[in-house]
Parts: C-alpha cells; sequence; structure tokens
C-alpha cells in the first residue's frame, strides 16, 4: 500500500471507530512521520508499511491503548443510572415532578460523553441533552415553549464547530445570530405572523449540510452517529434544498399550515445519513434516525392531537433503540 | 510467549530506552524491533497511552533537513514507574531463576 493510500485508509478506519478529529489528526501525522523517518533511513515505503500489521491490526492496538486511558473513568459511567434514578425518584415522590424529572436520566449519557468524548465533538454530543433540559425546564415552569424550542437549531452551530474547514467552523456564528434575532422578534414584534418570524433561520437551513460527523458513544460502545454525517456534493445538497422547499410550499399551499409543515425539511439531514449509509457505505447506527422520527412524532402528535404534555414521550424512542440495538452489537 | 506478559516487557523496555535519550517512534522501533520479537504495530499506540498516563511527554527536535521530528522522553513520574517495574522485574526473573534452577538441581 503507498503512503498515501495507507494514511487515508488509517483516517477512515479512525473515524469509523470513533477516535474524534484532534486524536485522528494527531495519529495520522504520527504515522506520517514515522514513515518519512523509514523513508529518511533508506527503508521502502510499501515494505515499511506491510511491516507496520494489517489496518485491523494498528486500530485494534490505539483501541486497546484508548480503552486503558478511560478505565479510571468507568466507576463515574457506571454509578451515572443510580444517580440519575435516585434523582428522579426524589424529584417525583418528594416534590411530584414526574415530569420533567424524567430529564434526570440524561445524566447518564451526559456524564458517559463528557468522560469518554474530548475536544469540540463533546459539546455538539451533549447539547441535545442540555438544550432539551432547557427546553423542557423554561417550558414546563413558565409555559414558553415558544420562542426557546430555537435553541435546538444552536445543534447546528455545535456540528459547524467541529469542522476542519476554518471558513465552516466561522459560520458557526450564524445559528446562534439567528435565535438570538428569533427571540427579539419574538417579543419585540408581537404583531408579525410567525412564519415571517421563521424567516430568520432560512441562512441556517443550507449550512446543515456543512455539519460534521459526531459519534456518540456509551460506556464506550458507539450507540450512533448524530447529525448529519460528511457534506454530499455541493449539487446534490443545494438540489435536495431546492427540492424540499418546493415540497414544502406545495404542502403549505394545499394545507394551509406552515408548521408543522416544516417538518418536511428534515428530509435533508434524514437524506444526508441515508447519503452517508447507501451511497457512502459509512456505519450508520439505527439511532441517528431517531431523533428526527421522535422530532416529527412530537409536533405531529402535540400539533393534531393537542397533547404537547405528552407528546414528548417521543423522545425516549432515542434512549430506548440505543440500548436495544447496542445489545444487539454486543451480542454480535 | 502471552501477549499480556510481553506487552508488560515491552513496556517496562520503552521506559528504559526512553531514559537513556529521547527517541522517535522510529527510533524505538528500530532498536527494539531488533532486540525484541516484537509486533511493530504494537510500539507507537503504547508510547500514546504512556504518554496519555504522563510517563513520557514528547518535544519536537528540528533537524537540518525535513519537517521537526517528535521525540518522546521520559518524565520524572515515568522515571519512578520505570524503577519500580525494573524492580519488580529483576525480583520475577530472580525467582523464576531460583525455581528453574531448584528444579533442574533436584
Amino acid at each position: 500500500m503507498r503512503k498515501e493510500r495507507f494514511l487515508e485508509t488509517l483516517d477512515e478506519a479512525l473515524l469509523e471507530k470513533g477516535f474524534v478529529r484532534e486524536e485522528r489528526r494527531e495519529i495520522v501525522e504520527d504515522y506520517q512521520a514515522l514513515i518519512e523517518e523509514a523513508l529518511e533511513h533508506g527503508e521502502d515505503a510499501e515494505a515499511f508499511i506491510r511491516k507496520l500489521g494489517t489496518m485491523h491490526e494498528i486500530i485494534k492496538q490505539l483501541q486497546r491503548s484508548r480503552q486503558k486511558r478511560s478505565s479510571s473513568s468507568e466507576k463515574w459511567i457506571a454509578v451515572s443510572p443510580f444517580v440519575a434514578l435516585i434523582l428522579f425518584f426524589i424529584l417525583g415522590l418528594g416534590f411530584d415532578a414526574w415530569h420533567p424529572g424524567w430529564l434526570s436520566f440524561f445524566l447518564v449519557p451526559v456524564v458517559a460523553i463528557l468522560i469518554e468524548s474530548r475536544g469540540v465533538e463533546k459539546w455538539l454530543a451533549v447539547s441535545p441533552f442540555l438544550i432539551t433540559t432547557v427546553f423542557m425546564l423554561v417550558g414546563t415552569y413558565t409555559g414558553l415553549w415558544a420562542p426557546y424550542w430555537s435553541l435546538y437549531v444552536l445543534i447546528i452551530a455545535f456540528a459547524l464547530t467541529t469542522s476542519d474547514n476554518r471558513t465552516i467552523k466561522t459560520m458557526s456564528v450564524v445559528p446562534f445570530i439567528s435565535v438570538a434575532l428569533y427571540i427579539v422578534l419574538f417579543y419585540t414584534q408581537p404583531q408579525w405572523t410567525w412564519w415571517l418570524r421563521l424567516l430568520v433561520f432560512l441562512p441556517v437551513v443550507p449550512l446543515v449540510f456543512f455539519t460534521n460527523v459526531i459519534d456518540v458513544r456509551f460506556q464506550g460502545e458507539k450507540v450512533g452517529v448524530w447529525f448529519v454525517l460528511k457534506q454530499p456534493p455541493f449539487w446534490l445538497g443545494l438540489g435536495a434544498f431546492l427540492l424540499t422547499s418546493a415540497l414544502y410550499l406545495g404542502l403549505v399551499w394545499l394545507s394551509g399550515l406552515w408548521h408543522p409543515t416544516w417538518l418536511v425539511y428534515l428530509i435533508l439531514p434524514v437524506g444526508g445519513l441515508l447519503y452517508a449509509q447507501v451511497i457512502r457505505k459509512e456505519t450508520v447506527h439505527l439511532v441517528a434516525y431517531t431523533p428526527f422520527i421522535a422530532l416529527t412524532i412530537f409536533f405531529l402528535v402535540g400539533h393534531f392531537l393537542g397533547g404537547y404534555a405528552y407528546s414528548w414521550l417521543a423522545f425516549l424512542l432515542i434512549p430506548i433503540v440505543a440500548i436495544l440495538t447496542n445489545q444487539t452489537d454486543d451480542e454480535r | 510467549m502471552n501477549s499480556q506478559f510481553k506487552r508488560g516487557v515491552l513496556e517496562l523496555c520503552l521506559l528504559h530506552v526512553l531514559e537513556d535519550q529521547p527517541m522517535s517512534t522510529y527510533d524505538v522501533l528500530a532498536l527494539l524491533s531488533e532486540k525484541l520479537d516484537i509486533n511493530e504495530n504494537t510500539v507507537y499506540p503504547l508510547l500514546r497511552r504512556l504518554e496519555q498516563d504522563a510517563l513520557i511527554t514528547h518535544e519536537k527536535r528540528y533537524g537540518e533537513m525535513g519537517a521537526p521530528r517528535k521525540v518522546y522522553l521520559l518524565t520524572e513520574k515515568g522515571r519512578r514507574e520505570k524503577q519500580e517495574k525494573h524492580t519488580a522485574w529483576s525480583d520475577f526473573i530472580s525467582r523464576v531463576q531460583s525455581v528453574l534452577g531448584g528444579h533442574h538441581d533436584a
């Protein structure tokens, strides 16, 4: 195998096994330096690469060295479900706050992510849990579901910060500006039709296609890839965006409902996942699709059946699928 | 030889060679693979783990040509760890020798 191909394969294999960006870059750079030094000593690149062993063996060794590092943190991860359960019962029995007391279960994935992930990926991975917690607490106790649902848009900002590309990284300010503008307009321009205020999110939509890969791990096991994987070709992204917009406007014209018709835009991130899975042959865990399914159920049940009080249960689909499919992976 | 056992020995050897002088991954690999029957793919991950455990650290060395080279060197913690491992290893070997020697004599 040639040096460039070896380094490329190594990076892909590390990505596949859930190594975060900083780790991947460091490892690939170190292997590049190692091969270059071998060349300086008159060794043949391909022969030297063969000597390093198969890619499978290299990754296995790197994973082993990684697992050893996290072993001291395992007790915190192991104890978190018990802490969450105790907290849940204290809130439920002591304060009759079963809802939103169930949010205490977020402690389990959040602790695992904070301990096992590093760098900016860590904040992207915990952001859905933190935002949901804030959203539920504010919504439950103040009734301000709007405008604070818009905080979810910030997940896109966190996703953009994980990009290697400086321009894309800089774009992460756009969702922050849109959310801030939406909240300001909500209070200062109450006479505006609600969909007019939503226009502030238009610049965010195409950015979804520049978000990066994020692995979500639970007790060291990969339980899914959240958010959108690598960007598809630009023309494909633009085409999909235009087609979805045409579909959206068509459905709005037929039904007269701007909300929750906007859910059709979820075709874009789901399409991104399908693209990664089918075209790029990347591993996409079933859990990756569940936030979008849960969000759709949440709004459809909430809007058409007037059941926002219980439609939040749809979000439990995410940990349930994660646990069930994680067991399947373990049995493999 | 048992791979777990071999890994433990390799760790001691790595700490030992880095105590003498800072070395690059290539230098370590060349030295150890010449003297020991090791898997080349185990050295770099082990160096990473030792660095994560703060037993070794690295610095960039600038040569006359080419990119700066990353060389690893022992930390104070690594020096203590190496000493402990070395003592434990010497003790273990002398006990094994006494068993083998005793068995041979009998």
